[in-house]
């Protein structure tokens, strides 16, 4: 183990990169030395399903919070969170997303909303009662507000859905570089349900690089802000947003080298709201004379 | 025009949420100096109820496509390299007129086409056989004093509808001989202009755990200039491949996972049954 030590710190890195995760851990729980060394790395990477059927009683944001919460620096070395629901489209609708809290873990959970900055009393009030219950949107943005440092995200669009409390976190990541809103409700469509998805707050992100997304309903002001300079790729599934939220926002990205852009025409949403004020959206300007 | 429609809409209504397409092309100009790579796609999400295509009223459905209109002229993108886009966006009803030059930019090398399209009326006014004269014309009527910049063209059909337009035998692979005129006429294009050019078909698209779809395509190479036979033609066992190892991919990565056969809309249903062969 000492002649591993006389390598230098670079080639031992590149050496343990190499382990895979049940090894990295061994490794890390060797002696004092290694764990210094293995340490970062075991931890900046974090991938998991949230509501796995494997881990109906012992979900692992659970067991991860417990140990950050215990040791506050382990959470400044998570770099890349992915975080699938685990929600299949036909039960996300009707299924109400929660799961039962380990009585040593709610008050930790509470504290760390508590630390979150609300807008409202009322709405602090609202996010602590889902997080008693133990809703995993909501326990998913605690849990995402103490990891400062990730740089990736890749997260589904229904846990996006399950609280507004993501959004907000998510807007306050400033150190995010990639971001992924996986659109998990349909292969290629959004649409087979009524989802309102107005994920916002990513598009202000300053040092964003990266960013693939739903775009729903979007209008020109919640895309309106400064300059993504960093901002290098871009790929939207639009749905109903408006063209000059488009505009707005490419206006902001003047350093954007790829651009994926997937319009969903929704016909259902088109004939529901044929006889209402949006049918405009939908109609064939006059052509002028 | 604009005027009238933002004054009959609401407020938070912009000019630019009308025609659409050319709106899309304009807003590009903020990163016209950046953009490399441009990728294009739409569909239409017919719902739980995909009768209801057929229940809209024609005008509507009509209206659809005519009011996001074309993207118009993409020149002013002058790093763009490569463009993947529905012909559909591109030339709309207006096959003949179009003039890819005119709307394209020299410095694309790559150019891929694609069969998306809103509903059946956009399927018999844009199709793969009524774009090869528009190609030809883009091809092989090249300024002299400013040359294209391509050298692989692309085209991908998901519809079955389409395949037989352009000329696939619905043998399958095997019949690839049996290609129409169409096909030929691709690969003469191509040839005098030197560019590669590959045919996607897909057969079927698979619905993989976590709701990711992936398509599996034939691909056919019409024509490359790298293996190409000492008269200039393509070797004959150069010129389809099928991906079938990216297929036994898929079957490994679901192995072990409830899976099903996708897509659920019957607008993508092929007749073809997938073969390991």
């Amino acid at each position: 183990m000492a002649a591993l030590f006389f390598l230098p710190n670079e080639i031992l890195h590149e050496i343990i990169e190499e382990l895979p995760l049940p090894s990295l851990s061994s490794f890390c729980q060797t002696c004092q030395a290694t764990r210094v060394v293995a340490e970062p790395l075991l931890y900046r990477n974090i991938s998991w399903e949230i509501r796995s059927a494997q881990f109906q009683t012992r979900l692992p944001i659970h067991a991860f919070f417990r140990t950050i919460s215990h040791r506050p620096t382990l959470a400044l070395h998570v770099k890349s969170v992915v975080l699938h629901s685990g929600f299949q489209p036909k039960d996300w609708m009707t299924h109400f997303a929660c799961c039962s809290v380990p009585d040593d873990l709610s008050p930790l959970w509470l504290d760390a909303l508590a630390q979150l900055d609300m807008p409202t009393k009322l709405q602090q009030r609202f996010f602590r009662s889902k997080a008693e219950v133990g809703d995993l949107g909501v326990l998913t943005g605690i849990l995402l507000a103490s990891l400062p440092m990730v740089e990736e995200l890749v997260i589904d669009t229904t846990l996006i859905e399950e609280s507004d409390l993501l959004e907000m976190v998510i807007g306050g990541l400033l150190s995010l570089k990639n971001v992924t809103i996986h659109n998990n409700l349909d292969s290629r469509i959004l649409g087979r349900h009524s989802t309102v998805t107005r994920l916002s707050s990513v598009f202000h992100l300053p040092r964003l690089e990266q960013l693939c997304t739903t775009f729903q309903f979007m209008k020109r002001p919640m895309v309106a802000g400064p300059k993504l300079s960093a901002l290098r790729t871009l790929g939207l599934v639009d749905r109903l947003s408006y063209p000059s939220a488009i505009k707005t926002l490419l206006a902001r990205a003047p350093k954007l080298e790829s651009l994926s852009y997937f319009l969903v025409e929704d016909m259902e949403i088109c004939s529901v709201t044929y006889k209402t004020p949006d049918t405009e959206t939908w109609k064939m300007p006059t052509r002028p004379a | 025009m604009e005027n009238a429609n933002s004054a009959s809409l609401g407020r938070d209504r912009d000019p630019d949420d009308f025609n659409t397409w050319h709106t899309f092309a304009r807003a590009l100009k903020s990163v016209s100096g950046s953009l490399t790579t441009l990728t294009i796609s739409l569909d239409a999400a017919g719902g739980k109820h995909d009768r209801i295509l057929q229940n809209l009223h024609y005008d509507l459905l009509g209206g659809v496509s005519a009011r996001r209109g074309r993207i118009g002229s993409l020149q002013h993108l002058e790093n763009l390299t490569s463009l993947e886009i529905p012909m559909l966006i591109l030339f709309n009803d207006r096959t003949k007129e179009t003039k890819l030059q005119d709307l394209l930019p020299p410095s694309l090398k790559k150019l891929t086409l694609r069969d998306d399209y809103i509903n059946d009326h956009d399927l018999l006014n844009c199709t793969p056989s009524l774009v090869i004269p528009a190609l030809e014309s883009y091809l092989l009527e090249q300024d002299p004093f400013n040359p294209l910049s391509l050298y692989e063209l692309c085209i991908n059909l998901r519809i079955r509808d389409f395949h037989t337009s352009i000329g696939r035998n619905k043998l399958g692979l095997k019949g690839v001989h049996r290609f129409t005129h169409r096909h030929w006429d691709l690969e003469r294009i191509c040839k005098q202009a030197a560019v590669r050019c590959v045919l996607h078909v897909r057969r079927r698209s698979v619905l993989l755990p976590g709701r990711d779809c992936v398509d599996i395509m034939d691909e056919t190479v019409v024509y490359d200039p790298s293996i190409a036979d000492g008269n200039g033609g393509m070797k004959e066992e150069g010129r389809v491949r099928s991906i079938f190892d990216k297929l036994s991919q898929i079957k490994k990565r679901a192995r072990g996972f409830h899976w099903s056969w996708g897509p659920v809309d019957p607008k993508y249903e092929t007749d073809e049954e997938l073969s390991d062969d």
